[in-house]
């Protein structure tokens, strides 16, 4: 058995951060049963070239180099678009190869999927050690049989069949360490600098590992790659968490499990992968891209008490994501981590409005949750991380004044995101039809009722948005669609400029212009944000002095 | 591509990016203010040094 995992390049603006950990922990699972294996990691081998896209012709040449009997390809919704210009490339250099697509790109809509990227024989929806290991045993026992095989959509002509939901792992200490010697590591060290902390922009050989599977946050605007019990109730509910639930519950009852929403491995299986690291590569810091290490007490705890234990808190630090809520809660958390090594802690706040956190983030976090957290992390004397976003789908004026207020009160210089909703988060799910109206309006013709035709032609019409929209998904600094209420595009990227300046006497100025013309409640600002406005300063001196105005 | 099976040809060595001089804590906060937070995630200010980006030897 002969296997290639395909890497896109992702992130173009910048080098190399990650190991791709997808296709070197199914790679260890190749290894075991004895099979052959590559990484084709265009995202690394893309430094060779000045940082622009892997040449096909150099592409062609390492596919058609070997007989493959299946290639993989993998990674985030914001490669896409680039897998979509791979796939011909892959069905013309190795026709007879099942093709095989996974990973967050293609797990939530695995048979929109297959549509748009007609070359793709197979999705593996969500998590993948399990399924591609059978799907490699069918291949080695010479059948194309995969029905019987969970969580997969496969393709039949021109439709799909979506085989019975896998089970997420149980026990992620069964999971192998990542196939280390097959990545592109020098690559990866070349590029070892993150400007997050003193530790990690020094570091000459950083590793990044992954150990935790989803979150036990619900935040709406967040997907987790079909690893969390959240996950599989959209993708099988198709947005309907509760139908989904109700097949999820089959599945758990089938396999003698409950799927929650965040998995760890052990703490001494996350210590023995760094000491693996340390003793391999003679790495200096460590990424722990988790995607929530703070929100569990017990395991951080653990871990980084047997990380001190072990030795290596003093030689090799590391940095890590975390949440306000659980910090704020048990701060003492933070001197824990510092102690053993944690250099920097990178937090989602999204935005200092409660009414925004409580009704469109539900992250489950307050504005006094994050002035604890961000008081406790200056009090630790560690880096503080935080990223914001603007044009959650309820937030007006105000709401954006808190945020800017929060950072003026604590001095910060903030360039927020700009909220996408990415298909898996129930914001996409939430309103999936606006968003594909933004790619293509006779959409919202139909869902008004203006417009009337046939299903296929509406489904049709759909498709090609959902495309549009796919392919313009990048890492959020850029527009894509909005799901705001009351803000479109342009307007937030004004206000984005706005608040980054922290420039609120022309966002406020621009508020009240807007709120003459048009009357609507998103831009009147409240009695509380004039100490910011110089038109309500003005208004009040005329007040005053009794000057007669029109304002 | 690297594969389990046969030996990788024509390697080009990638140039490396990380730079080579260690900065300070000092060094580090000053590197900071000129990139801005522009396409990054944040940059914290105080008013008290002592309480700032986690800088113990200001």
């Amino acid at each position: 058995m002969k296997i290639l995992f395909i890497v896109p390049e992702i992130r173009m603006d910048s080098g190399p951060a990650h190991f791709p950990f997808w296709a070197a922990i199914l790679a260890a699972i190749v290894e075991k049963k004895g099979g052959k294996v590559g990484i084709l990691d265009l995202n690394a081998l893309r430094t060779k070239y000045g940082g622009a896209k892997v040449p096909t012709k150099i592409i062609e040449e390492e596919i058609s180099s070997e007989d493959w009997d299946l290639i993989g390809i993998g990674g985030l919704t914001t490669v896409y678009n680039r897998i979509k210009e791979l796939a011909p490339i892959v069905k013309k250099m190795a026709p007879s190869s099942i093709f095989l697509g996974g990973g967050g790109w293609s797990s939530y809509n695995p048979d929109e999927i297959l549509k748009l990227i007609p070359e793709l024989d197979l999705i593996c929806i969500g998590e993948g050690e399990e399924t591609f290991s059978e799907i490699y045993d069918t291949i080695e026992n010479n059948s194309n049989d995969f029905e019987n095989i969970n969580g997969l959509c496969i393709r039949d002509k021109d439709s799909c069949i979506w085989t019975k939901p896998r089970a997420l792992i149980d026990d992620l200490n069964t999971v192998p360490y990542p196939a280390y010697h097959l990545l592109e590591t020098d690559v990866y060290f070349a590029f070892s600098s993150l400007p997050y902390s003193v530790e990690s922009f020094n570091s000459k050989r950083r590793a990044s590992v992954v150990w935790e599977r989803g979150c036990p946050r619900g935040c709406t605007f967040c997907s987790h790659n079909g690893m969390s019990r959240i996950d599989l109730q959209n993708i099988y509910g198709e947005g309907d968490r509760k139908a989904g639930e109700k097949l999820v519950r089959i599945s758990d009852k089938e396999n003698d499990t409950f799927q929650l929403p965040a998995r760890w491995p052990t703490p001494e299986y996350a210590v023995n992968n760094v000491k693996l690291l340390k003793e391999k590569f003679d790495v200096d810091f460590i990424s722990i891209v988790d995607e929530n290490m703070t929100s569990n007490l017990k395991w951080t705890t653990e871990f980084c008490d047997l990380y001190k234990k072990s030795g290596l808190s003093d030689k090799v630090k590391w940095g890590t994501l975390g949440d306000a809520p659980s910090v704020a809660v048990k701060p003492e958390l933070i001197q824990i981590m510092k102690d053993a090594g944690c250099a920097y802690i990178s937090f989602g706040f999204e935005s200092a409005s409660d009414k925004v956190l409580n009704e469109d983030i539900q992250k489950g976090q307050t504005r006094v949750h994050l002035q604890k957290t961000l008081d406790t992390i200056l009090k630790a004397k560690l880096t503080p991380l935080t990223t914001f976003m603007i044009g959650n789908q309820h937030e007006n004026i105000n709401d954006l004044m808190e945020t800017m207020d929060f950072w003026i009160q604590n001095n910060a210089e903030i360039d927020p995101f700009i909220c996408t909703p990415y298909v898996g988060s129930p914001i996409y799910y939430n309103n999936k039809n606006r968003i594909l109206s933004q790619y293509d309006p006779k959409i919202k013709l139909i869902e008004e009722g203006k417009l009337k035709v046939d299903k296929e032609t509406e489904s049709k019409w759909k498709l090609d948005a959902l495309d549009m929209f796919m392919t313009d998904c990048g890492d959020a600094y850029q527009y894509t669609a909005t799901i705001s209420e009351y803000f479109s595009i342009p307007e937030l990227f004004a206000i984005k400029n706005l608040m980054y300046q922290k420039d609120s006497i022309r966002l406020l100025a621009w508020a009240h212009e807007r709120y003459e013309e048009t009357h609507e409640p998103q831009w009147k600002h409240d009695v509380k944000w004039a100490k910011y406005c110089n038109v309500c300063k003005a208004e009040s001196l005329m007040n005053e002095l009794q000057i007669p105005h029109q304002i | 591509m690297k594969t389990n099976f046969k030996e990788i040809k024509n390697q080009k060595i990638v140039s490396n990016e990380t730079p080579n001089k260690e900065l300070t804590a000092k060094e580090f906060e000053d590197y900071v203010i000129k990139s801005g937070a522009r396409g990054s995630f944040m940059i914290y200010r105080s008013k008290n040094e002592d309480e700032e980006m986690g800088i113990d030897d200001l």
